[in-house]
Order: C-alpha cells, then structure tokens, then sequence
C-alpha cells in the first residue's frame, strides 16, 4: 500500500488521471502538486527540474513576460503529454489554487520577499531561489512568515546537495584539519552580458509582452530598458546584489555549513569593490572583496574577480592540522588522506541528499526542515547584506549576530531595508 | 560613457582588506555643490556622472553629523527647487540614508503628489524620529487610494504606535486597499494597542481585509511573545486556533501556542492532533515535536494507531527529531506497518535513537528486506547507530548465526570502521560460506590496521582462488592506508611463497603500496622463469604511482619475444608517461610519446598516446596528432587530440 497524497491533503478535486506523466511511475494522486512561479533562465531550469521528478506534478506556470510563460508552458505539455497545466500571468491566481502544494520561485531578488511571504500565507511550500532577499529585512520577513505558517521551505543552494559539499564541511565539522582559523571563498566577478542588452540603457517603451510595472514591482520607479530586466536585473542593486549576492547562497553558504554557523553570523564585516559600469543602470560591484569576522575569531576573506587564491573558485578551510578545498570542479586537501577518511557514527554526519528538489518534495510530505530553510539561507546571506553596505559606505560594519543589529552606525542601519513602492508591502 | 576602474588592486599583494574608504563608484569627479547643481536638470538616461559623484560623497561622509547636515541643507534647498523629477528621486535616495527630522517638511509636502509621494516615503520610512510619524499621520486623511496605501505601509514599517486609532478605522473603512493596508499596519506595529485594535475590528472584516486582518493579529501575536507577553499572546493564539478560524490562521496559531505556551499548549495541540484537515494535524505534530518531555512522546505515541498513512510517517519523523529514546518501541512496531514509507520512517527513526538494542533488528530487517529502499535504509540506519554498545552488538553478532544477517552486520562494521571487528572478520574471512567470506574480506579493508597485514596475507596465502582478489584488495587497502606501513612482510612473503597465483597478487600488493624498496623486487619478476610471474610484474610496473619503471617497461615493449607482453608493457608505459615528472617539458613528453605511437600496432595503444597529447601541448604534440590522422583507425581521435593542442597554443 502507497501513500495516497489524498490523505494528506484535503483538497477535494482530484488531478485527473490524464495529468499522470506518459512514463510517470507515481500516480498523480501521490505527486505533490506544484507550480512555477518565474519561468525565465533559472525557472526555467526549474521548470526542468520539478518535471523530471517523480514525486511532482507541474500543474500551473506563471510569468510576467509572455514569451517566457509560453515556452515553460510547451515545456510541460510536452513532457507530460497533455495540455493540463495552466499559465498564469499574476502570482496571485497561483496562490489561491488550493490543489496547489508548493510552489518554486525563480523570480528577480526585489520580488522573494512579497511573494514568498504571501505563498508561506497561502500555505504553500516553498522552493525559493538564492539569495533568500534583496535586503536582510525581507530575508526576516521571509523567515519569519515561513516558521509562522509552519511552511517547508529549500532554498536554491543546492551545493549542500551534492556529495563533495557536504564530505568536505563534514570533515571540517568533524575537527579533521584541527582548529580552523580562517575560510578563503572566491567567487566569479564581473558584470556578464549574457544577453547583449549593456548599450541598451536608455529608456524606452517595454515589450508588450512584459508587465513593466509589475516587473518593477516594490523598486523605485524607473523606466524601461532591456539592460534593467531579464538575467542582468541582478546588476542593479534595486533589483540585485550583483555577484556577491548571486553566489552568497553558493560558496558563502558551503564555508558557513562547514564551520557549523547556519545560527549565527559574523561580528564585523567589510568590504571593498569595484564599479566596472558606473555610467550605467548597472550599478553593482563588478570585482568585490569581503572580510567577515565570526565570533570564534575565525575569519572569512570572499573574493570576487580577483585573482586571489590561485585562480581557484570554491570554499577553503584552513585549519592548524591542514586545509579543505570544496568546488563544483572537485575537492582537495592536506594531507590528501582526508580524502579518503570515513567518518565515526559518533561523529557529525549532515543529512545526504537525494538530490536538492527531490529532498524539497520528500520535506513536504515528513514536514521536516530541508537542507537550506529560510532560517540558515538567511544567516549565510548576512555576510554579503553587511558587505555590500560595507562596500558602498566605505566603512566596517559590526554585527550583532544574535540580535541581528548593526552596532554603533544608525546610517548604515538604515540600508538593511529598502522602503517599498505603494501599494507593495510584505 | 566612462567605464574606469577607479580602484586600482595590486595583484600581486596578499589578499588583505584595505581599509574602509573606497567609494561606490570610485573618486567623485565632480564637488558635492557642482553634482548637485547639475542634478538639477537630470533626466533618467542622461549622463550619470553627477549622481555617481553625489553618491560617492553622500556614502563616504554620512558617517560625519557635520556633513550630513550640510549635505541634508543643500537636499532640501533642492527638493525645494524646480529640479526634474528625477533628480529629485536622486536626493530622496540619499535623504534615505543620512535625512533627520530637517527634512520631514519638504518631503511631507511631497507625499500630497502621487508622482513624488513614494519617492518621498523612500526617504521618510527610514528617517527616525517621532516628527515623521506625526507627519505621515497629518496627511492619512489628505490623501487617498495609492498614496495613502503607501503611507500606511510606511507608518507599519515604522511600527508607530500613535497611528493605532487612525488605522482601526480605516480598518474598516469603504476602500479595501486602504483598509487591507491598514489591519496589515497594525499587524507591524504589533503593539498590546495594536493587537486590541485588531481584536477589536477583525471580524467585523470580509474577503480579502479580513484575510489581511488575521494574519496581522497572528502577528500582533508574535511581537507580543517578543516583548515578552506570552500570557496575552497565547489568549489569542488560543483564539485563532479554534476550528472555524481560516486553516492557515490556525496552523500559525498552533505554532504560536506551542511558542508561547510550551507545555501548556499540549491539550490544545493534542486536540487538533484530531483535526479533520490534514495540514492542522501535520502542524499539530510538528509543534508537538518541539515540546520536550515523556507525555509529549506518549501522546504522539498513541495517535499512531488512528493516524492515516502520512500522519504516521509525520509522527515518526517528529519522535524522530524530538530525540527521546523513550520513542523505541513505536518505531520498532512500525516497521510491521503495511505502507513503505512508514517502514522506512521507522527505520530512520530507528538509526537515530535504536542504540544497542536495534542492531540485531536492524541487521535482520536489512537483510530479509524485500524492497531496496527498506533494506537500504536499515543498512544506513544501523551504519548511523549511536550509543553505548553499539559496536560490541555488531561484533558480537560477525562469528555465527544467519549468513546474511553476518553479511550485514559486516558491512556495518565496515561502514562504521569498527577496529574491533577485525578479529572476527578475520576469522570469517575462513568461513565456509563464500558470502560471508567474501563480505569479511570487504570488510577488513576498512577495519583493519597496517598492524593486521601479516594477518590478512596469512589468509591470502591460504584463500581460495575465488577469493584471492578480494583478499589481495583488503591487504592493498589496508597497507595503502600509511605511507608507513611495512613492506616487508609482503616482501618477505612473495620470496617465500610457491603459489604462482599468490606471488601475483602479492606483487599487485606492492605496486599498489609504490615503496621504493619493493621496485627491485617487481623488476625480477620480470625475469622470472614463469609466464604468469613476467605478466604479472608488467602489470604491477604499469601501476607504479611514479615513472621510474618506464625504461623497463618500454624494453619489454621493444624486444620481447611474447607479443602479448609487448603490448601489455607498451599500455602501462604509455601510463607511465602521462604522469606528473619533474623537470620534463612538454616537448620531451612529446618525444616520449611519439616512441610510443611508433610501437603501437594497434587503434588502443594508438588512441591512448592520442588522449594524451593534449596534456603536453607543444608543436611536437601537435605533429604526432596531425601524422596520425592519416591512420583510418584513429583519425578522429587524432583530429580532436589536434585541435585541443592548438586550442592550448592559440591560448598561450
């Protein structure tokens, strides 16, 4: 006997048995029932994603922009062989569906907040993209909203789903390079014109199959133009955080994870950049570096776009017994036999992975806490949130971590919210 | 368009923060006074250069109460001014960060326009001071629709207590916008007022404000518990987890309890541990977790036996995670349940809290399971096993018993790296049944120590055919482990030993182990009277971690009269190459290689010094690659060996 998702979920209406994927081996009735929020780039990879799971039903795409939503929308038919899925243009309609389960967004920073705390409302769980928020008070609004509501929530960090990740901060948790003292992560910098839209920041009327002023959403208003929207939205810092914050839930998370500090944060932080395209809409940090100090004394140096570290991406510890090196490319170490050691039962083990989405779809069913909630993607974005002020104001910025303060700067308090456009709120 | 650098690294420096100062944007290029006067006539799209200069100033001197005051002047004489508009959205970005109370009239005037309101709110929502709550207060009835939606978001965000009236009664007022905003505002401003306000007003609400109003009592609700009021926000927690409340209100609400009440909230909890909505009960569980004690344990216990499916799997994972090992026996009786998943809940429960007593059943359930994720999570649950004890019950359960609950038990001494379980393991590795021999040589690679190699080429020496690579694996492995580890036993055991099959794999041993004092003795068995031996010692040398043994490799390949052996010689040379050496360039390696391809006879050999080339880029490799694409039988291996080579030149 299977779990009939019915037996869980009070909805009434029952997936029609068309909806069942062509070589789906999971009844639609056990399938948490999903929708995509964002289906551009990144949601577009998570549309591919949730449609190769199982465990899931994609049965709503929503997007603001016409072409994206059309393309997400063949995506699924095409997978599951039929025309069930649904397009929405607003986020809202998605939400007041109530055979909906969870939802995964994939949406521009300036909107995780709102969104994300009206999908915890609508009692949806949720996958949301990193970083958790544009500004460290709407990750609190976040968190808050999702432990309030008693919501299963993953954030798009999904390197602590992958094996090498998580073998190396086990080894770092687990005293294996002795006392750590310091953490070096380097990040890519530069602001990538994917797109080739850099010259194209003049206003000018919005394509019509864009929402504009939905697009902006809370942001200040500003007018039209392709170098603001879509994929290079994240180097204006209305928008985005430029690379420090695109890969804080990355390489920053992992160093976080492996000291053990998913509950805390650094006491000082500073930083200091560069602005490649200052007379331009992308404003952000083109080359970045950031010094955190934690209260153990350990300290984190990020580095982006510099050639610092020998060229190398990725996550070191460096402890007195020896150093962890953890990236996408691999994982090294001193001395290289703790490459292969095993780990004691009585040693810390952190939860394997049976892949990041999946490990969301098995978390809404136990309603168990996932591999990255809300709580930790918010404590390991801290550090690029205090960065970025730093780097802007020119100054240090010390931290609170338990009060989650800065100390002795009102100015610089002031810039861990943005006030929003009317009638947006959180 | 300017696109400088303007901060200048030394790259060559180590990586040491400079000191704070740098400015967004880099070093103004203009005065605060020549910025500001050309922001006057800014346009979005125009040139930036102004804002870029303001900017700068305003982040590197809004530290100093002096400058911010000059700065804030100038801001305001600005706002003042016929300035375009955006370069007025321009100075309320910076009134943002270093405004006071100086700046409450100008931008209150700004708040009464619909084009300049927002901007103005920008400014205001993060200037302290009571003068801008009473100024957003004044104008709550002088505006309307979209503006006064955005100044009462503003006074929430400001969590302005004195607004409390103001907002109660718009509350309930005819535009739903406004009202929507304002049980929202009151939710933020969270005060005992505020809560009243809302206790007050909320069910006099409908549809979508009402929606608004209940989630801002919930939170009223958690800013009391904040402050430090927990009485008076479990009364109302008790309030909205009542049945006929919206389901998400309740399941926030249960939470609440849970927070606010620890256990006194149990019977409230344990009530809607019996509600019909799923999603309440799964929130019931969940908080139920979060309260420490038996009772706790014993209610979740016994809801198992009416619980559905799910509720099952949610109540096992919450004993699970709550960590009373007092929750044994339910997991233990769950893994009789006819669903899966909760069999598999039980098991993980089971890895986490079992200790000694749920080894053997956990061996048991591993091995008689029917289904791989059963079997495979009872083999993590027991690898997981914590407690006293533990891994005395896995040792103790290796010498007899059920063959495939020893296989299990073996494995789990294995994954557990139980050193204690060597002996037995050892003494397994002779059992009659070849499972459990086979699983105790497994095993003993991550059991045993550098100390117990004499003990396991004792059982190399002896093993049967079948179970001599297993044996030379465990031996390898187990020596492989430090670079301290003695050689001579191996050594010593090859020159003793008179089984052809066992001096093979001792000489796979110390190819495995690479020690130096170990080479002569691989390059006599080169010349060794047996067949098996030579082929065995080439092998060995194709496997040595550094190149030494090449010259003695490519002989054989060269000249020796088994044609077998030249090929097999040429492959492990050709390996042998590929390997990191000191003080050998590119071209040399070339050199090296095209030796090689001129030995190879056939496509493999051929297409191993091809995969390598592009390791060795230099003209030399990139003529070895183009010459052998003339040769039909690896000419495409040739033609992408080529082309990566010259994509390394070109990149140089």
């Amino acid at each position: 006997m299977k779990i009939s998702r019915r037996e869980f979920l009070a909805f009434p209406a029952l997936i029609p048995a068309t909806a069942l994927g062509k070589n789906g081996a999971v009844a639609p009735s056990e399938r948490v029932v999903t929708a995509c929020i964002g289906t551009g780039w990144q949601g577009g990879n998570n549309v591919n994603s949730i449609l190769e799971e199982p465990g899931a039903q994609l049965v709503a795409v929503c997007d603001i922009d016409a072409n994206h939503l059309k393309q997400a929308l063949e995506t699924v038919n095409a997978k599951y062989g039929n025309k069930d899925c649904v397009a929405y243009r607003n986020y809202e309609e998605v939400l007041e569906r109530k055979d909906i389960d969870a939802v995964v967004l994939s949406v521009p920073d300036h909107w995780h907040g709102i969104l994300s705390v009206a999908a915890a409302r609508a009692g949806k769980d949720i996958y949301g993209e990193k970083p958790l928020a544009h500004n460290f008070a709407e990750g609190v609004a976040i968190r808050d909203a999702v432990a309030r509501y008693g919501r299963v929530w993953q954030t798009g960090s999904w390197q602590r789903s992958v094996s090498q990740f998580r073998f190396a901060c086990e080894l770092v948790l687990n005293g294996r390079i002795g006392k750590v003292s310091k953490v070096e992560v380097a990040l890519p910098g530069g602001l990538l014109d994917w797109d080739k839209t850099a010259h194209l920041d003049k206003p000018s009327p919005p394509p019509p199959e864009l929402d504009w002023d939905r697009w902006l959403g809370p942001a200040p208003w500003a007018p039209y133009c392709p170098a603001r929207v879509h994929k290079t939205w994240r180097w204006n810092l209305d928008y985005g955080g430029g690379l420090l914050m695109d890969w804080i839930g990355h390489h920053i998370d992992i160093a976080h994870w492996g000291l053990g500090l998913d509950n805390s944060g650094p006491v000082e932080v500073e930083g200091t950049g560069e602005f490649e395209k200052v007379n331009s809409v992308w404003n952000a940090p083109a080359k970045f570096r950031v010094f955190a100090k934690y209260p153990s004394g350990v300290t984190m140096q990020v580095s982006g776009g510099y050639p610092d570290f020998n060229f190398k991406l990725g996550t070191k510890w460096i402890g007195d017994e020896g150093w962890i090196w953890v990236d996408r490319a691999g994982i090294d170490a001193h001395p290289k036999s703790l490459l292969t050691a095993k780990l004691r039962p009585s040693e810390i083990h952190l939860e394997r992975s049976p892949g990041h989405h999946r490990q969301f779809l098995e978390c809404v069913k136990t309603r168990r806490r996932t591999l990255t909630p809300a709580d930790v993607a918010l404590r390991s974005a801290t550090p690029g949130y205090l960065g970025l002020i730093s780097i802007l104001l020119g100054r240090k910025i010390r931290w609170d971590p338990v009060n989650e303060k800065i100390i002795g700067d009102p100015e610089a308090e002031r810039m861990l919210s943005r006030p929003m456009r009317s009638p947006w709120r959180i | 368009m300017r696109t400088a650098v303007f901060i200048v690294w030394l790259l060559t420096a180590a990586l040491v923060v400079p000191s704070a100062g740098q400015e967004a944007g880099g070093p103004p290029s203009m005065s605060f006074d020549e910025a500001l006067a050309k922001l006057a006539t800014y346009e979005v799209g125009h040139d930036r250069a102004a804002l870029i200069s303001l900017q700068a100033i305003v982040y590197r001197e809004s530290a100093s109460p002096e400058k911010r005051k000059t700065m804030e002047t100038a801001f305001i004489k600005f706002l003042e001014s016929n300035a375009t508009r955006a370069g007025k959205d321009q100075v309320c970005r910076h009134l943002m960060l270093i405004g006071s109370t100086a700046s409450v009239p100008v931008l209150t005037k700004m708040l009464g326009s619909e084009e300049t309101a927002d901007m103005a709110r920008y400014a205001l929502e993060r200037i302290p001071g009571a003068a801008v709550d009473k100024a957003l207060r004044s104008m709550l009835p002088k505006t309307k629709g979209r503006v006064q939606v955005g100044i009462i978001n503003t006074l929430g965000q400001r969590k302005d207590n004195l607004a409390v009236p103001a907002l109660r009664t718009l509350v309930t007022g005819s535009d739903a916008a406004v009202a929507a905003a304002a049980a929202a505002a009151l939710g933020d401003i969270g005060t005992p007022q505020a809560a009243k306000a809302l206790a007050d007003v909320r069910l006099k609400t409908s549809g979508a404000v009402r929606a608004e109003a209940d989630d801002a009592y919930l939170r009223a609700a958690d800013a009391l518990v904040a402050r430090g009021d927990k009485k008076g926000a479990f009364a109302i927690y008790k309030q909205l987890s009542a049945p006929g409340e919206p389901e998400m209100i309740r399941i926030g609400a249960l939470r609440g309890l849970a927070v606010s009440g620890g256990k006194d909230a149990v019977p409230l909890l344990a009530e809607a541990l019996k509600a019909a909505e799923p999603a309440v009960q799964a929130q019931a569980i969940r908080q139920l977790a979060t309260i420490q004690g038996p009772e706790v344990t014993k209610l979740l216990s016994e809801r198992m036996s009416s619980a559905d499916a799910l509720a099952r799997v949610r109540i096992l994972a919450a004993l699970s995670d709550r960590g009373d090992a007092a929750a044994q026996p339910v997991f233990v009786n769950a893994l009789k349940d006819s669903t899966l998943e909760v069999r598999l809940a039980a098991l993980e429960g089971m890895g986490r809290l079992g200790g000694r007593p749920a080894v053997r059943i956990l061996a048991e359930t591993a091995a008689t399971a029917t289904e791989a994720a059963e079997q495979n999570a009872a083999r993590e649950a027991l690898n997981r096993l914590t407690g006293e004890g533990v891994d005395e019950a896995v040792v103790a359960g290796i010498p007899e018993g059920d063959a495939k609950v020893r296989v299990e038990l073996m494995r789990a001494a294995a994954a557990r790296g139980t050193s204690a379980a060597t002996p037995a393991l050892l003494q397994a590795a002779r059992d009659p049944d070849r499972t459990v021999r086979r699983e105790a040589l497994r095993a003993l690679r991550d059991t045993a120590a550098p100390s117990d190699a004499e003990a396991i080429i004792a059982v190399l020496r002896t093993a049967q055919s079948a179970d001599r690579r297993e044996a030379e694996r465990a031996l390898s492995a187990v020596l492989a482990r430090s670079e301290s580890a003695p050689v001579a036993p191996v050594i010593s055991a090859y020159q003793s030993e008179t089984n052809t099959a066992v001096r093979a794999s001792l000489l796979q041993v110390m190819a495995q182990m690479g020690r130096e004092e170990s080479l002569p003795v691989l390059r006599s068995a080169l010349k060794d009277s047996s067949d098996e031996i030579r082929r065995a010692g080439i092998l060995a040398l194709s496997e040595w971690p550094t190149p030494a043994p090449m010259p003695d490799l490519l002989a054989i390949a060269k000249g020796d009269s088994n044609p077998a052996f030249q090929i097999l010689a040429l492959r492990g040379y050709i390996r042998l190459v590929g390997l990191p050496a000191a003080g050998r360039s590119a071209s040399a390696t070339a050199a090296l290689l095209e030796e090689a391809m001129s030995l190879a006879k056939q496509p493999d050999e051929k297409k191993a010094v091809l995969a390598l080339l592009p390791k060795f880029p230099c003209p030399e490799s990139l003529k070895i690659a183009e010459a052998a694409m003339k040769d039909a039988s690896v000419a495409n291996e040739a033609k992408l060996a080529a082309d990566r080579v010259r994509r390394s030149l070109a990149q140089r």
